[in-house]
Order: structure tokens, then C-alpha cells, then sequence
């Protein structure tokens, strides 16, 4: 009875040797990809929020103040979006670029703003390589279209 | 000799008696895998659901806005109308509809009504296509404010 007993492997430790591989796995698969997930949607919240200003800002000032590259549209309030903590969500390669176009809509001076920008994974997981928001940047383009509050803004 | 092996009998039956626990923790996960990947899969379409929504307000909005600068309310639908054929249909969005247009002069307000037909990415059953409605009312700005 008691060869037999000593006979059998004593699996006490088999539980921590394979928490080694288990937690790679786990962190590298599971937690690591799941944490760039997030911070993609909400790097992709705080661009949305980027654009919607730029958006408010446009519809009300004149189109020349719109498409001024120095301009608080297109410099300033993306300059104080990144300066804020919920830009600070969004880790960009480089500055928004952003593009205005006017158009007239059934009568109506319509403005339309697309703001792009190429986001940062929180991670970089070199296992799923050139994968955007894994382990390459995320690039967003947000587009949206409004009513000049002025139309005569369309003109100067 | 004899002794010993009538000591080995009772290990041997108590070893039969001990159930195979080795096929428990693949049930499990399966279980678990066909409980979480539902939910993960309804996640997405509820995210996709909610995009959609908010583009639908936001476009029942611009047309309302549009339709205000009219003088009535035939002019005001057609521009509803142009407004909505700059929507990009994708295969998401399959389809944008104008519900109602009111151009009511009494009250100084017209409201619109959009309903948008949104494709759900992952289908389940009886939820494959969700039709959102988004109304939106602005005041007319084409004529003087009513007294």
C-alpha cells in the first residue's frame, strides 16, 4: 500500500508551474487586446467630441475664419481639446487634421467639417503585428454637416 | 502472498468509485462560451444601434433646421427631402425615410419626423432590421415670430 502511494507524482506543484503560461496567455490574448479596445473607443468618443466642436464653432463664424488654418476652428480648439483630459483619452501620432467644405442645400448654406486623426494603442501587443488599435495606430475620420446659422457667412 | 492481495481489493474499488472529473471543466467553458459570446456579439449591435440613433437626430435636426427657412410648407418638405438624400446609404444604414413634415405657422414651428432602417451587423432572430424614428422641431425663421 504504501510503494503504491509513493509510487504515484505528487501534483501539488503542477498549479503554480502552469500560472506562468496561463497568465502570458491571458494578458497577452485576453486582458492586453480587451484594455486597447476601450481606449480605441474612447479615443474614437473623444475625436467625436473634437469634431462636434469644431462643428459649433464653424457654423457661426465667417467662412474665412472657418478655413483659416490658424484659426480657432482648425488650431485653437484642437489645441485646447488636446490640453483637456478627455482629449488626453486619445493619444494621437500627430495634430487633427481637419477640412472644411460649404455647399448650398435646398436653399441653405451648409457646412460640412471632417476632422482626422490617427490614435495610439494604450498597448502595443507585438503579437497581432500591423493589427490597427492592437499594435498600428487607429486612424478615425469623423464627417458632419450643419446649417450656417448665417448664410451670409458663406460670402466673407 | 494471500494477504496481500485481498490489501490491494479495496484500493482498487475505491478508485472506481471516485467519478471522472476530467471532462468538467470543458463543459464549463463551452457553457460559459455559449453564454458569453452572445453577449458580446449583442453588444456590438447595440453600440452600431445607438450610433445610428444619434446620426438619425442629428440629421432630423439639420432637416427641421432646413425646413425652417422656408415659406411653406411644400417648400419646406422638399428641402427635408434634399437633405435626406445626402444621407450615404451603407450597409448599415439601408434606408432613411421622411415620416412627417409639419409647417405649422400658427405656432411659429415645424417639426419633422425621420425614420432611419438600420441593418444590424450580427443578426439574431426577430432582430435583424431596427427601424429608428427621431423627430425634431425648430421655429420658423422665414417669417416674423406670431404675437
Amino acid at each position: 500500500m504504501q510503494k503504491v502511494v509513493r509510487a504515484k507524482r505528487n501534483q501539488r506543484g503542477s498549479a503554480i508551474s502552469e500560472m506562468a503560461p496561463a497568465l502570458f496567455l491571458l494578458l497577452v490574448v485576453a486582458v492586453f487586446p480587451v484594455l486597447d479596445l476601450i481606449f480605441d473607443g474612447l479615443g474614437y468618443c473623444a475625436v467625436v467630441t473634437l469634431n462636434n466642436l469644431q462643428l459649433r464653432e464653424a457654423v457661426r463664424v465667417p467662412k474665412s475664419q472657418a478655413i483659416d488654418p490658424n484659426g480657432a476652428v482648425q488650431l485653437g480648439i484642437p489645441n485646447n481639446w488636446r490640453a483637456s483630459a478627455f482629449g488626453g483619452l486619445a493619444p494621437l501620432m500627430a495634430d487633427p487634421v481637419t477640412e472644411v467644405s460649404y455647399d448650398v442645400v435646398a436653399g441653405n448654406a451648409m457646412l460640412t467639417i471632417s476632422t482626422t486623426v490617427s490614435v495610439r494603442p494604450l498597448l502595443v501587443v507585438p503579437f497581432f503585428p500591423n493589427v490597427p488599435g492592437l499594435s498600428a495606430p487607429m486612424p478615425f475620420t469623423i464627417t458632419t454637416s450643419r446649417i450656417l446659422e448665417n448664410p451670409g457667412f458663406l460670402n466673407y | 502472498m494471500k494477504k496481500r492481495k485481498n490489501s490491494r481489493r479495496p484500493l482498487r474499488k475505491w478508485s472506481a468509485l471516485v467519478p471522472n472529473s476530467k471532462g468538467q471543466s470543458l463543459i464549463e467553458v463551452m457553457l460559459g462560451l455559449l453564454i458569453i459570446i452572445p453577449i458580446g456579439l449583442a453588444a456590438v449591435d447595440i453600440v452600431v444601434l445607438t450610433q445610428a440613433s444619434q446620426n438619425n437626430e442629428e440629421l432630423a435636426e439639420t432637416a427641421a433646421r432646413a425646413a425652417s427657412t422656408k415659406g411653406n410648407e411644400a417648400s419646406a418638405t422638399n428641402a427635408v427631402q434634399q437633405i435626406v438624400q445626402r444621407v450615404t446609404l451603407n450597409n448599415v444604414v439601408q434606408d432613411v425615410q421622411i415620416d412627417d413634415v409639419k409647417y405649422d405657422l400658427g405656432k411659429g414651428m415645424v417639426s419633422v419626423s425621420l425614420i432611419m432602417t438600420v441593418k444590424v451587423p450580427i443578426p439574431f432572430p426577430n432582430f435583424n432590421t431596427i427601424s429608428c424614428r427621431a423627430d425634431a422641431i425648430q421655429p420658423i425663421v422665414s417669417t416674423p415670430a406670431p404675437r
